[in-house]
């Protein structure tokens, strides 16, 4: 059974393939923050120097905020699996992330694991670091934390054998990703099935968090201009970035001071990958702009309703549980034993 | 007569691989193995290029256990008359990430670890737009039929899987002379030493097979645009 009508069904495998089959499905979506998330290690903000364009007259580098690949995908593979454990299909005690695998349902298959003893699955979603259009000053904001006391003020009352009127020093600053920076990413999905693509395409539709999570101000929206199904790998997020860069400075939309206006990202996203895209020697189709719209709407109609959900997810489940079933088998005890021991000795 | 290509790589992502590690640091030298340049370039169990290898020893999504499999999936290399040279680094600069695992729990209490796999750490990774450059050296053309490439524009490459672009420059015009010369690349040893007399180079250390660079040679050797790189070098594991 088919769920789409606006892709040609030779775009998909009827099964999870063992072996990697040259089918590409690219996911071109625009990060947008819409409050302040934290992208860091080291208490810094993630950052890259890189040219700014790629016209001549841009290629100055400069500074851009980066949203590191895992920090993409963790989020969106999570939201997959609270999804599998509401419909049933999956137990918190079964599976957890990075903790236990169960090997055997979507995530673990499409999103791949690695046990050290019982092997790996690689990942058939592929993420890249994705690259701030604008540049990093004008794209992140110092905050200053502290944390008052119940009166709500930072001069202590003499709680807790405090001394009454000292000021605390639970103050901090920190720097955040100002809201409307945008990020385009390509998320890469190989060898899909139908209900696998669903999966990934709903898992990034559905993710709205990204970002340090005790913060609770990462909120960003994926605003998706198209799938490109192609034979083999396309353009970087970094190319994409700066090629957006490009259309923008040229059409003078980039002004330091105010935010971009969305219209005009997307606008120029969507010319800058097609550009792109005739410039690649591979064999692609791209759905992009109308043809698009046509295309998400009907994933939405299977997502966004639950017998539709269910029945997309069940459909991942079941190839999940017969590649499982025919391609990682479990080694029985008595050869487990038998390993642990050999590998003792050796 | 072989053909050599010269094939330029720019970052567009970090990169990253364990050269070396100092505690919870990870260290990427900007020398990138031969043996990873032939599976990102796609040259391994390939039928575009009449490499595939045994059913059993092929890539799978699902690998049961961690052992490289260099010399069936190099092998067929050899027999095809393919050889990649390791690269190095034309222009590159490093950058420091942190990495950590995430936890799903709305309930976190750190605990002791069970598993000896680092649960964080520090990566020295090379930044994007850093450039790398390595020949690959054929007995026939890696051009298709309708004069394209067969090698992929866009590859990936170390443990993040980061994309990197490809570009290439056909030289067919080689002389083969035999001397003694100086490699101003890094080299595999395994698969110079057999064929040519080594007598002075510096050591990559760098697993499975570390490399050496500044290498004095003697032996055959091809000469193109003032680039002289040794001659009959084939993948090698055992003497």
């Amino acid at each position: 059974m088919s769920f789409l009508k606006t892709v040609d069904s030779k775009f998909f495998h009827t099964e999870i393939p063992y072996k990697p089959m040259g089918k590409y499905a690219h996911f071109l979506t625009v990060r947008i923050t819409e409050s302040y998330p934290l992208f860091q290690t080291d208490g810094e903000l993630n950052k890259a120097r890189v040219r700014a364009g790629i016209k001549a007259e841009n290629q100055a580098p400069i500074s851009r905020l980066t949203m590191f690949k895992r920090k993409q995908s963790t989020p969106e593979r999570l939201v997959g699996r609270e999804l599998l454990r509401n419909y049933g299909l999956m137990t918190a005690e079964d599976c957890e992330y990075n903790v236990k695998f169960a090997m055997d349902n979507p995530d673990c298959i499409i999103y791949g694991f690695a046990i050290g003893d019982s092997g790996s699955e690689k990942s058939k979603v592929v993420v890249d670091t994705a690259f701030s259009i604008t540049a990093f000053d004008e794209s992140h904001e110092t905050f200053t934390l502290n944390a008052p006391f119940e009166n709500g003020t930072m001069a202590s009352k003499g709680e807790a054998g405090s001394k009454p009127g000292e000021v605390t020093s639970r103050i901090n600053q920190q720097d955040h990703i100002k809201p409307q920076v945008f990020f385009p990413s390509i998320v890469t999905l190989k060898d899909p099935t139908e209900a696998g693509f669903l999966y990934v395409l709903n898992n990034i539709l559905r993710t709205r968090h990204y970002g340090a999570q005790t913060t609770r101000t990462g909120r960003v929206r994926n605003q998706l201009i198209g799938v490109v199904f192609a034979d083999g790998e396309i353009i970087s997020n970094l190319l994409w970035t700066q090629a957006i860069y490009d259309k923008l400075q040229a059409d003078n939309k980039i002004n330091s001071r105010d935010p971009l206006n969305e219209d005009d990202v997307i606008a120029a996203a969507t010319s800058a990958i097609e550009t792109l895209m005739s410039e690649e020697f591979i064999v692609h189709t791209d759905f992009i702009g109308t043809q698009f719209t046509a295309l998400l709407n009907e994933v939405k109609t299977f997502t966004g309703g639950e017998a539709g959900i269910k029945e997309v997810l069940q459909k991942a489940d079941a190839e999940a549980k017969a590649y499982a079933k025919k391609h990682i088998k479990q080694k029985p005890e008595a050869d487990k034993a038998k390993v642990g021991k050999a590998g003792k000795a050796g | 007569m072989a053909i050599i290509y010269r094939c330029q790589l720019e970052l567009h992502d970090s990169m990253y691989y364990a050269t070396r590690e100092i505690g919870r640091l990870y260290e990427t030298e900007p020398v990138i193995h031969n043996y990873a340049l032939c599976y990102a370039l796609g040259l391994v169990d390939s039928e575009i290029y009449s490499t595939t290898v045994p059913e059993e020893h092929s890539y799978r999504y699902f690998c049961p256990e961690q052992v490289p499999k260099y010399e069936e999936h190099l092998t067929p290399l050899n027999q095809q008359g393919i050889y990649v040279t390791p690269a190095r680094s034309l222009s590159h600069s490093s950058t420091l990430n942190t990495w950590k695992y995430a936890n799903n729990n709305y309930h976190v209490e750190m605990e002791k670890t069970q598993k000896n796999i680092p649960s964080f750490g520090r990566a020295k990774e090379i930044a994007p737009e850093s450039q790398f450059e390595f020949f690959i050296i054929s007995s026939s053309s890696l051009k298709r039929q309708d004069g394209k490439w067969k090698l992929p524009k866009w590859i990936r490459l170390g443990k993040w899987m980061s994309k990197a672009e490809v570009s290439v420059q056909e030289f067919t015009d080689i002389k083969l002379k035999t001397g003694e010369f100086t490699v101003a690349y890094p080299l595999n040893p395994l698969d110079v030493m057999f064929t040519n007399q080594v007598i002075s180079y510096d050591v990559v250390n760098m697993p499975p097979v570390s490399l050496i660079q500044n290498v004095q040679i003697r032996g055959e050797y091809y000469q193109f645009d003032d680039i002289k790189i040794p001659a009959r070098m084939e993948y090698r594991f055992s003497g």
